[in-house]
């Protein structure tokens, strides 16, 4: 080991081939586990909101429909117009999601000056994609396909 | 011991395993690709049109699947159409005379069998046509009340209707003895003797009329589960009408059943989740009409009146058929008995959710759910 | 490798680097797509020099002051769980790939780049964990090939520092080597 000396040093090496096979496999694994079945890259028909493991409500696309759960209805405060909001109030903070045509996305959270969930997040289009408000526990997932709320 | 001494040797090596390492991700690719291209194929929708109502059938299935599977769907539902077209076994029932013996096939044999037998189906009842028709809640008054049988009630000045004449209930009551079906089976057919008398009110006779309307979708949509099964199609739903539904696998985990409202039937008053299963609901706002304030729906009770017990109750689990049966049955349990014979379907595996009341507000389920808050 | 003074002033100066550019960048709007915690990640720069020049400890030493102080200045303390856990694991990669692997075949870019997926790959991974939710991991590829990018320029930036410097300063930070 030369410790002290960069003479040698050089931009790129011949080991340096290794270690971007490696990268590119990874690249390429993840890519297929993420972008290959199909759930994941339909365009997303209904979602489900979650404050840590329960469901507050749930919303489909196709037929415009928020469905509240018991646990959600005293946490949900919804407000129609050109693009639907819902506010959440939690004893962990207040986050308001916005539904427009065929996305949902994070639009105020009380939980930091910059908030992730915010900020970070892309708004959700397709199915398997998710919003995640780590400190406040909300979660918002998303699904594509045969929506799964069925009807008689 | 040398052949890493040497500069070039290991440049060598270095580019051997470099390329190994590319055949190998190379490979993987390909793998992973024709892997996850395989199995299950599109997502596919279609209608088809049945017994006066639509078959909707959501599958996810290769092109040649999907091909058998809706060829088989139509063969199917001619069957059910079948048995009420002219030369149909139903027509020919409903044709015969008293004592007449006349010939079905084994899936109706069946199906009575079951209906005259099943304690839990009480209530249900393939022969009160001829009363439901009095009551004017039949399929052919769909686009309007009209005045074609003798029976049918005249419109009173006010536009109202009058009550059915009470001779015409008390004799179409009679036509509804399931007793008087008498079934056998003789080398191989089927038979059933309509021993059921006729009625004469106004000189005009009338005889005992077979309905499987009430059971024949959930028939069907066993018979098309079976055709998914043998495809090996897994992923997918068929809803019949508004009133059965075949839920099988759902890609993104369980499938949320929603329960119509009798209330507003733009919304729904339970929802329950169900990674798959059938489920059937009768309810009385599929048909009827308000006189004087009161609802008289499409459902007629043992005592020849519309019944006037839960607003809606769904059977979930069993077949289609028998949920079918269920449903309709429950509908003509007083509504403070109903928990009873829940109990007893429950046995066999099958769940009842019913909601009762003036505004159907008072829910009762067998099966975990969550009661549905609309905006 | 003795703990001179020299040493413990320079690594001072790597954090102080380190921690100014952490602050800097995330006061930047977001350029890249809005995926969570994208940065080009500059103040990696000053923890491959460490890794390179200065050796494990040191390293370790300065992306833990960084993140730390970093997240507290800054505020996104619920962001440290992840953070802190990717920029320990991809600083210990980058040592084992620079400095274990013996005949010093990988370049500094190359471990760069290695350090920066491993980085935010960890971060995704215990983002996911953490909030059970599988759906997040929906980003990695994203930034999987950010990293690359992002290790590719911070590398080069990394190895002109190290190439810059001349040697003498190098060998004064280490101390004398016994020969």
């Amino acid at each position: 080991m030369s410790y002290g000396t960069f003479k040698e040093e050089k931009p790129f090496k011949k080991g340096d081939i290794i270690v971007y096979a490696v990268v590119a496999i990874v690249i390429v694994a993840v890519s297929l586990a993420v972008y290959l079945p199909k759930k994941n890259t339909e365009e997303i028909t209904y979602f489900d909101v979650f404050f840590g493991e329960e469901k507050l409500f749930s919303y489909d696309f196709s037929t415009k429909r928020i469905t509240i759960t018991e646990f959600g209805k005293d946490k949900i405060n919804v407000t129609d117009g050109e693009k639907i909001r819902v506010n959440i109030a939690t004893e962990k903070g207040s986050n308001e999601l916005e539904i427009g045509e065929r996305y949902v996305k994070m639009v105020v959270a009380d939980c930091s000056s910059h908030p992730d969930c915010v900020e970070k997040f892309s708004p959700l289009t397709t199915g398997g994609k998710a919003i995640v408000c780590l400190p406040h526990a909300i979660k918002v997932v998303s699904y594509g396909g045969i929506s799964s709320e069925v009807k008689i | 011991m040398y052949t890493y001494s040497c500069p070039r040797a290991r440049y060598v090596r270095v580019k051997k395993t470099a390329i190994m390492v590319f055949v190998i991700c190379l490979s993987l690719f390909t793998a992973v690709f024709f892997c996850g291209c395989s199995a299950d194929g599109n997502y596919r929708n279609e209608c088809f049109f049945s017994m006066g109502t639509t078959l909707n059938i959501v599958a996810y299935a290769a092109d040649e699947e999907y091909n058998s599977l809706v060829a088989k769907v139509k063969e199917i539902l001619a069957y059910a159409d079948g048995l009420t077209a002219d030369d149909g076994i139903v027509a020919a029932f409903n044709a015969a005379g008293y004592g007449e013996k006349v010939e079905i096939d084994e899936v109706i044999y069946d199906i009575l069998t079951t209906v005259k037998t099943d304690d839990a189906l009480d209530g249900y009842n393939p022969l009160t046509y001829p009363l439901t028709d009095l009551w004017g809640v039949t399929p052919r008054f769909d686009d309007g009340y009209k005045v074609t049988e003798k029976y049918d009630r005249v419109r009173n000045e006010d536009g109202s209707l009058p009550l059915p004449d009470e001779r015409y209930i008390e004799a179409f009551l009679k036509l509804t003895d399931l007793d008087g079906l008498e079934l056998s089976e003789e080398d191989g057919k089927y038979y059933c003797k309509k021993n059921i008398p006729p009625v004469t009110v106004d000189e005009t006779e009338y005889g005992a009329k077979l309905d499987l309307g009430g059971c024949m979708k959930g028939y069907c949509l066993d018979e098309i589960e079976k055709v998914f099964f043998s495809l090996g199609i897994k992923y997918g739903y068929m809803s019949f009408g508004t009133s059965s539904i075949t839920l099988l696998l759902n890609k993104n985990g369980s499938w949320e059943l929603l329960l119509t409202s009798p209330e507003d039937n733009s919304k729904s008053y339970y929802k329950v989740k169900l990674p798959s299963g059938n489920a059937s609901t009768s309810g009385d706002y599929e048909r009827y009409y308000e006189l004087g304030g009161k609802r008289y729906c499409h459902i007629i009770g043992k005592d020849g009146y519309p019944v006037e017990n839960a607003r809606s109750v769904t059977a979930i689990g069993g077949t289609s058929l028998y949920n079918d049966m269920l449903s309709t049955a429950l509908m003509t349990v007083k509504v403070d008995e109903l928990d009873e014979r829940a109990a007893l379907v429950k046995e066999k595996g099958i769940d009842v959710v019913y909601c009762y009341g003036p505004d159907g507000k008072n829910v009762v389920s067998t099966i975990d759910g969550d009661v549905v808050r609309n905006l | 490798m003795k703990l001179g003074v020299k040493r413990v002033a320079f690594d001072g100066i790597l954090t102080g680097l380190a921690l100014v550019s952490y602050i800097l960048e995330s006061l930047l709007p977001q350029i890249f797509l809005p995926v969570p915690g994208v940065k080009i990640g500059l103040s990696n720069i000053f923890t491959l020099v460490a890794v390179a020049a200065t050796g494990f400890p040191d390293a370790i030493i300065i992306i833990v002051a960084r993140t730390v102080l970093g997240s507290l200045i800054c505020g996104t303390m619920a962001a440290l769980p992840y953070s802190l856990t990717a920029g320990v694991v991809a600083t210990t990669l980058s040592y084992l790939l620079y400095r274990v692997i013996p005949n010093g075949k990988i370049s500094i870019v190359a471990v760069s780049v290695a350090g920066a997926v491993a980085h935010n790959l960890t971060q995704n991974l215990i983002f996911c964990l953490v909030s059970q939710t599988k759906e997040a991991a929906g980003y990695f590829p994203i930034l999987a090939g950010v990293g690359v990018i992002s290790g590719i320029i911070t590398g080069l930036l990394a190895f002109l520092i190290l190439k810059t410097i001349p040697d003498s300063t190098w060998e004064a930070v280490r101390g004398r080597r016994r020969t």
